[in-house]
């Protein structure tokens, strides 16, 4: 175990060294230091100010190696950030010129103060709330339970602030709005609501996660035994199956111990806390991108952090394993001496390619390349052909799939399934009224328009905003020119109108990420799990890189340097979330690739290409489909959390994320202005709670331990 | 032998509801069992043996199991009719368990002193010094050094070592019945024939009455006194080990010793079970 412990210390550099990559490719590279310094200073400032501004902070030096004579060879960018990061010397915001150490050593206790409290509470209610749903297993309970469970992490987060603080702050006065002050006692009242928020907006998850662990642990063999010696029900939980679960829910819990210190970017934005995820969200404002690489940086270690703890509390949890004892675990990774020199050798050529690409991105920028594709994107005869496509597609997936034995039998059971059904039905409704938006056709004038555009035509727009129903506007006494069921918008827009348009941004986001994610992530997997040794090693290094930064900071990273796009949120989001998926499929494929058909397989001489293809893919395809249902209800949610960020698609959009973010300021109008918010978040509930209840019944109905 | 039986079973069956339909796993079985008296239930995989030993004590987990109708009559008692806490106090104390696989059987994370003990504790409340009581159990199974072995975790110990932890586990509370549900079939030969031994040994010492429940007839002569062949949830054979052994009635009883290969017996392709002509005879 010591040996191990210290395999997986010595495996840290490695990781933060490619996040350090990383982040430095995204705020160097993709996007050169002159473009940003111009963004800050002004559009109007002199070449020399913003040369000015580069040589105050280093960031005139050569990229990668210093060729001039007079300076020393590591005197560049890269070498002085590498350096500086690895000795933990933080520098200085590129807006302020603060001490990035300073206000991060401050940041951190505000955080804290809210984070820490939340997860113990949060880890107390969700494992006591389990626990319970664990005991009247299989009742209505339980399964309104786990339904509850459902709805509540399918609500937007926001939504839950904005409740809370317009119910118990605003209306019962119990807390107030907003402030912090922890220089005296009175100053625990400013904690209280963040820190419940914090709770109910993992609750869910967290307790459908840890009900599933306990459900799996009472079904073994052991508690049969206890049962057979007499022990009660209650015994029975809370000593053998609690002590088992909790062992488990190591894995789950303690790697994300050490990420608290980052703090909550919504909740503390919005209660005004001065923490670090308040740094980051006025830093992503401003554009303070030194901000940003810093907290991926720390995100980063913190999470190696973490998951070198994991280790330590299972060795100390799980008597099966002991000090001393040679044990590989899931996250269990070989000597790396070998990927360091290997690393080593491919770094320096991997560098000038990347480099060399970026200097011919950022010469095409304006010019031909991204120009074509976004025209070829914007072709409304593709669009049309592309909607079209996919539709078929999935239909020809289901019915040819229809015909395997596994999937017969799911959907066998799935027709039994109502509530599984009536999901499916919802999302179709959904992706029926994204398709209207998406179809396009040429009016007399030989404008493009789309089939919901036609359709609701007959709705006029008004001066500005009116109340569902309402015969006059909101403000003076000026007759509509239409009946508007939810209102209008500031801009006089009918919010329907403008709710069922956004359908299709959310589905078009999660509908064109999937298409990337999925077959990346899904070939990785298999390939990683099936070839193994050295195929492995590099996969498995590429998404600890990646897994090793907190999503959402990722996220935020790169479209911060990407700029607002809808081409650039799906690869962020692409980029960012196939781990999962490769993470599932390759320990899917490895399990397989022990059992006999495989070994078969083999023995019969077939090519790797078959194997793979009609023998491995087919058997791991079903968790791909889930894995794509309810990866889509997370992509729904992230773009509107991305864009209530303000790192979203585009002014102008029509999206349910700029819907809820303009609601924020609405809410404290008189009158209240509360249509926008509640169409918005209503629909984007219902698209999420169906993906997800739809998800949930494709995995019952898959279940190889059912029936 | 007394005259009384401790434990009579009266057309008994049991349904298992599944998404496919109710299957009768167990369809109407009845037998009596003695103080000290051994039955062997023989039957192949998916007879309805393992679902009627764990029956007894009401273990299997309902939903989906469903008691359709008869009675489980424990010195009278009705099983079936039982509340909870009457239940709890029969489990362990009088009826006790040894199941098939002892390396999942034993809860990973308490050592096995923590889970004799526990059955100690909910049993005989009255035991002063349970390691000592723990020890005397240790020591009867056959477990060498026990005082060293208190403190070990399941995984510490061999699988035949692990059956005998549960075989102690289940004498700690002098049960007068053990349900042994397919004792050996995880272990490999040599092992089987010891933990066989062993129970034939705790037979002579320990008064107890043993269900034993198996596919395999090689194991159960000179261990069960009756004989209860189950074929399709149903008792096809019963009667003394000599008699079915000797003398088999039934064609399944039949084709099931014959099915045992022999040493010295001349090479042949051990015997198959025709289902459909086996059915069609039991109609």
């Amino acid at each position: 175990m010591f040996s191990y412990l210290l395999r997986r210390i010595l495996y840290v550099p490695l990781i933060v060294f490619g996040v350090m990559l990383l982040t430095f490719v995204l705020s160097f590279v993709v996007q050169s230091p002159e473009e940003r310094a111009r963004g800050i200073l002004d559009k109007k400032a002199t070449p020399a100010a913003v040369q000015n501004y580069l040589h105050e902070r280093g960031y005139d030096k050569p990229v990668l190696i210093n060729t001039s004579p007079n300076a020393p060879w590591h005197d560049s960018i890269f070498c002085n950030e590498m350096t500086n990061l690895a000795c933990l010397r933080l520098g200085k915001s590129d807006i302020t010129g603060e001490s990035l150490r300073e206000k991060f050593a401050s940041g951190a206790c505000p955080s804290l103060a809210i984070t820490l409290p939340a997860a113990v509470l949060g880890l107390f209610l969700a494992v006591s709330l389990s626990l319970y749903l664990v005991l009247v297993r299989y009742s209505t309970l339980d399964r309104l339970g786990t339904i509850g469970c459902v709805v509540l992490m399918s609500v937007v987060p926001m939504l839950y602030i904005f409740a809370g603080q317009s119910l118990f702050a605003s209306d019962l006065k119990w807390f107030p709005v907003s402030g912090f002050d922890l220089t005296q006692w009175s100053g625990v009242r400013f904690l209280i609501l963040p820190i419940l928020i914090f709770c109910v907006i993992n609750l869910g998850e967290e307790t459908r996660i840890y009900r599933a662990v306990f459900l799996e642990e009472i079904a073994r063999d052991y508690v049969r035994t206890a049962r057979a010696k007499g022990v009660d029900n209650n015994r029975l939980l809370f000593t053998h199956v609690l002590k088992n679960g909790l062992i488990a829910l190591i894995t789950l819990v303690v790697a994300h111990l050490p990420l608290l210190i980052l703090g909550s970017l919504l909740i503390e934005n919005f209660f005004g806390i001065p923490g670090l995820g308040n740094l980051l969200a006025s830093a992503l404002q401003s554009g303070d991108f030194a901000v940003v690489r810093v907290s991926v940086f720390l995100g980063a270690l913190l999470y190696q952090a973490g998951l070198i703890a994991t280790d330590i509390c299972y060795a100390l949890a799980d008597p099966r394993i002991r000090l001393g004892d040679h044990q590989e675990t899931e996250s269990a990774t070989p000597w790396p001496w070998r990927r360091l020199a290997l690393l080593a050798l491919c770094a320096y050529p991997l560098w000038l390619a990347l480099s060399f690409l970026a200097k011919s991105f950022s010469s095409f920028q304006d010019g031909a390349i991204p120009a074509t594709i976004a025209k070829v994107f914007a072709n409304h005869w593709f669009q049309n052909f592309l909607v079209l496509t996919i539709f078929t597609a999935t239909a020809f997936f289901l019915y040819t799939n229809a015909r395997n034995e596994v999937w017969h039998r799911a959907l066998t059971r799935l027709r039994r399934d109502l509530i599984g059904l009536t999901a499916g039905a919802v999302i179709l409704l959904y992706l029926f009224i994204g398709a209207l938006e998406t179809l396009q056709w040429p009016d007399k004038q030989g404008d493009w328009k789309s089939v919901l555009s036609y359709l609701t035509a007959s709705i006029p727009a008004e001066e500005t905003y009116s109340a569902p129903f309402a015969k006059v506007l909101l403000t003076k006494p000026t007759k509509l020119h239409g009946t508007h069921p939810l209102g209008t918008d500031a801009l006089g827009k009918d919010v329907l109108v403008e709710t069922l348009r956004a359908c299709r941004t959310a589905l078009l986001i999660g509908g064109l990420t999937s298409l990337i994610y999925i077959p990346i992530g899904t070939i990785l997997g298999l390939a990683s799990g099936y070839f193994r040794r050295r195929t492995d090693e590099v996969i498995t290094y590429f998404y600890s890189v990646v897994a090793s930064v907190p999503t959402i900071l990722l996220l935020v990273a790169i479209i911060s340097v990407l700029g607002k796009s809808f081409l650039s949120m799906t690869c962020a989001l692409a980029f960012t979330i196939w781990v999962g998926v490769c993470r599932l499929i390759r320990g899917e494929t490895m399990r397989q690739s022990g059992s006999q058909y495989i070994s078969a397989a083999r023995a019969l001489g077939q090519t790797h290409w078959r194997i793979l293809t009609r023998h491995l893919l087919p058997n791991v395809m079903h968790l791909v489909l889930i894995t794509f249902i309810l990866g889509f209800s997370n992509l729904v949610l992230f773009e509107v959390i991305l864009s209530y960020l303000g790192v979203g698609l585009p002014v102008g959009t029509a999206s349910w994320g700029a819907m809820i973010d303009g609601a924020r300021g609405e809410l404290t109008r008189e009158p209240v202005i509360w249509w926008n918010l509640a169409a918005a978040s209503g629909a984007l509930f219902g698209l999420v709670l169906s993906l997800n209840l739809f998800g949930d019944a494709l995995r019952r109905a898959f279940d190889p331990k059912r029936g | 032998m007394s005259t009384t039986p401790i434990l009579e079973i009266r057309n008994l069956a049991i349904d298992f509801a599944t998404e496919t339909g109710t299957v009768e796993a167990v369809k109407g079985i009845s037998f009596s069992l003695m103080a000290g008296e051994t039955l062997a239930i023989v039957g192949e995989s998916g007879s309805g043996k393992s679902v009627t030993g764990l029956a007894l004590t009401r273990l299997l987990p309902e939903p989906p199991a469903i008691y359709r109708s008869g009675q489980i009559l424990l010195h009278g008692n009705d099983i079936l009719k039982m509340a909870p806490r009457a239940l709890r106090s029969i489990r362990g104390a009088k009826i006790a368990y040894i199941f098939q696989e002892p390396s999942t059987s034993l809860n990973p994370v308490f050592t096995i002193r923590s889970q004799i003990a526990e059955a100690l504790h909910l049993h005989r409340p009255d035991v002063q010094d349970i390691d000592a009581e723990v020890i005397k159990y240790l020591d009867l199974v056959g477990i060498a050094d026990p005082q060293k072995r208190l403190h070990d975790y399941p995984h510490q110990l061999s699988g035949g070592m692990q059956q005998r932890v549960m075989i102690a586990m289940a004498l700690s509370c002098q049960p007068e019945l053990l349900v042994a549900d397919e004792p050996t079939t995880a272990l490999d030969v040599t092992i089987q024939a010891q933990i066989m031994d062993q129970l034939r040994e705790l037979k002579k010492r320990v008064r107890m009455a043993i269900i034993l429940i198996t596919h395999n007839f090689g194991i159960i002569s000179g261990i069960a006194d009756h004989v209860a062949v189950m074929f399709r949830g149903k008792i096809v054979e019963y009667g003394t080990t000599r008699e079915v052994l000797s003398n088999p009635q039934h064609p399944y009883t039949r084709a099931l010793i014959d099915c045992i290969p022999q040493l010295g017996a001349k090479r042949r392709r051990l015997t198959t079970i025709d289902h459909a002509a086996l059915e069609a005879t039991s109609q």
